[in-house]
């Protein structure tokens, strides 16, 4: 070939040598951070004009509208992470302390200290959790249309609305399920052919062979187990802190406790880390911690705070939060105090008008919070509380906008019809 | 400062299970599905790719990234249509280059609209003999449409055959062929009367 005819060739052999193969890590790791913030987006309206350009469509173009308008799967976190999990997901709760699994319509499982589990599969129409070993506590709050099953070993937990524990012990594949709240059904791959229904207030006992099947009150388990503390169904208060405000835990002789020797203070922290939570409310109260909350460092507040949720303490609860979100700068957990003040004061406090008020501002100040979309389904449901349609209004419209398919997308339609009169909310000057 | 007997307490070890990484369909499933970890994968395995084709068939660019992530974007927006997932990583590539070619044209709109006027250079830009040369690659390229440039690209820089690369663009091979013999032409022409890829092609026939 003659030098006339290989100029192309020989300038791009040279470009593609300068321009390389492979841009560097550093690059390439913010494009995956862009798009992965990218994902996390509810879709935008570009999204929005192609359904309803497809909706006007007949025949195939209609199905896809409808295949692409389905309910998302429910998203969730673990152990107060802020940016939302994906199943399926392994997770091992370290020793001595539980970890939570916490879903965006306020169910949550919770992992007690070095228990093994996997959510499975998290679709639209079911959730699908494993117990690999130790224990776990389920709060369930059910919808229809939603399953929610629990493996352990061979067993299916299948749930129905329900606060229980399960626990599976794959040494001597025992199975114990005590239900608190709502009813559960066990079934098995192969050991047990039919389904047993566990009640309220039941423990159900499975011995290794499948055979020794035990159903008693939770009183008087084999296994002796524990009490179940039962806060609010509809409530996702049971989060605990995230790993790293427990990283940052002061040693066991910290300002809280009285006269410092770590046995007193290890027993609240024990029993809450355990899931008992009414018996840590109880040992804290008796311990004076509540008393003197300007004590308190940062992390014991929000331990504090947690137990007093779980015990349905409003009061603590919410002095608690308060002071939480005096002692230290801006930070995730101030503004998850916010929210949880907000939680508190609507399902324990009976007091809509301040849940609203502490919503908004979880809402304004965290603008990528994990728990936003269950911040504007409460404010939604506080407003309607209140009587204040255009302000539930408002919120629906506002939630549409950032979760278009969001689990409560439903009631948010049906709130953003409601006639908003912007005049009302905004009231001109004289 | 911290008592020597203070322990701290552990983090949950969290462990997201991979996406089967052989699965085509798996990927797809996970984009659809906008599952993060999905995205990850995707920029794993389709990153180098696809900022290749971008700095190749745009060249040094201030909005290099920018293109990136709209090509992310319209693969996310694209997905759902994927019917063939033992396909998909030539529809990405489609896609990279349907993306490009978008830009290309609306850049070139966008200078007939400020009527000749340059675009500026990037300021903090050292002239080095490679830049040069890459800066001259690009403003002869810039001369040409659309379709010959990247179909110019794919052959001469990327190295593809003339079947894959009309397979690329979504022509057929005759216009495949009838492109790049417009670019050739156009391109060999004014690189012959630039002194910087004049100089290229002759110390290019000199190496060994």
């Amino acid at each position: 070939m003659s030098p006339e005819r290989d100029v192309s060739t020989l300038l791009g052999r040279r470009i593609a040598e300068l321009t390389g193969e492979s841009p560097d890590a550093s690059r390439l790791a913010r494009q995956q951070l862009r798009l992965d913030q990218r994902m996390r987006r509810p879709a935008g309206r570009r999204r929005l004009a192609l359904a309803l350009a497809a909706g006007v469509a007949a025949g195939v173009v209609g199905v896809l509208v409808l295949r692409s308008s389905a309910p998302p799967a429910l998203r969730f976190s673990i152990d107060g992470g802020s940016a939302p999990s994906a199943a399926p997901v392994w997770v091992r709760a370290p020793a001595g302390r539980a970890v939570e699994i916490a879903f965006a319509d306020g169910s949550a499982l919770a992992l007690e200290g070095g228990a093994v589990g996997r959510v499975v599969d998290v679709t639209s129409g079911s959730v699908r959790a494993a117990l690999e070993s130790g224990r776990m506590q389920a709060r369930i709050h059910h919808r229809p249309g939603v399953e929610w099953v629990v493996d352990a070993g061979p067993y299916h937990v299948r749930v129905e609305g329900t606060v229980f524990t399960v626990t599976w012990t794959p040494a001597s594949e025992t199975l114990e399920v005590s239900v608190a709240e709502g009813i559960v059904r066990v079934d098995s791959d192969a050991k047990i052919q039919a389904q047993t229904r566990v009640t309220a207030g039941h423990t159900l006992r499975i011995g290794g062979d499948g055979k020794d099947v035990v159903l008693g009150s939770a009183a008087e388990a084999p296994g002796g187990a524990p009490p179940v503390a039962a806060p609010p169904p509809a409530l996702p208060t049971s989060r605990l802190p995230p790993p790293h405000v427990r990283r940052a835990a002061p040693p066991p002789a910290g300002p809280v406790g009285g006269d410092g020797s770590s046995h007193v203070r290890a027993g609240w922290r024990e029993a809450a880390a355990r899931g008992r939570y009414a018996e840590a409310h109880a040992e804290a109260i008796q311990q004076g911690l509540f008393d003197d909350l300007t004590r308190a460092d940062a992390e014991t507040l929000w331990e504090l705070a947690t137990i007093a949720r779980y015990a349905r303490d409003a009061k603590r609860a919410r002095d608690v939060l308060l002071r939480l979100r005096e002692v230290g700068p801006p930070s995730e957990r101030t503004h998850l105090a916010a929210f949880f003040l907000g939680a508190v004061a609507a399902d324990l406090g009976r007091n809509e008008s301040e849940a609203v008020e502490w919503l908004e501002t979880y809402l304004r100040e965290d603008a990528a919070g994990a728990l936003r979309e269950e911040a504007f389904g409460r404010l939604m449901r506080s407003a309607s509380a209140l009587g204040r349609p255009a302000e539930a209004a408002k919120a629906a419209a506002r939630y549409l906008r950032e979760f278009p398919r969001g689990a409560y997308q439903k009631a948010a339609h049906e709130m953003a019809r409601e006639p908003y009169d912007e005049r009302k909310e905004n009231p001109r000057e004289p | 400062m911290p008592r020597p007997d203070a322990q701290e307490p552990e983090s949950a070890e969290v462990i997201e299970l991979a996406l089967e990484p052989s699965s085509p369909a798996a990927l797809v499933a996970g984009l659809v599905a906008r599952d993060p970890r999905a995205g990850r994968l995707l920029c794993a395995r389709f990153g180098a790719t696809i900022n290749r084709l971008v700095a190749r068939l745009l060249g040094p660019d201030q909005e290099h990234d920018d293109v990136v992530h709209q090509i992310y974007a319209n693969v996310l927006a694209g997905v759902a249509s994927v019917r063939e997932p033992a396909l998909f990583d030539r529809w990405v590539t489609r896609v990279a280059i349907l993306t490009v070619r978008r830009e290309i044209r609306a850049r070139t709109y966008r200078r007939l609209l400020r009527f000749g006027v340059s675009e500026p250079e990037p300021a903090d830009e050292k002239t080095t003999p490679q830049r040069m040369l890459l800066r001259s690659f690009y403003a002869v390229l810039g001369k040409l449409a659309a379709d010959e440039r990247i179909i110019f690209v794919l052959h001469h820089v990327e190295g593809r055959t003339l079947p894959e690369v009309a397979e690329l663009r979504g022509c057929s091979l005759a216009t495949a062929k009838r492109h790049l013999a417009r670019a050739r032409a156009a391109f060999e022409v004014a690189a012959r009367l630039d002194p910087v890829l004049s100089a290229a092609v002759e110390g290019g026939h000199h190496e060994p």
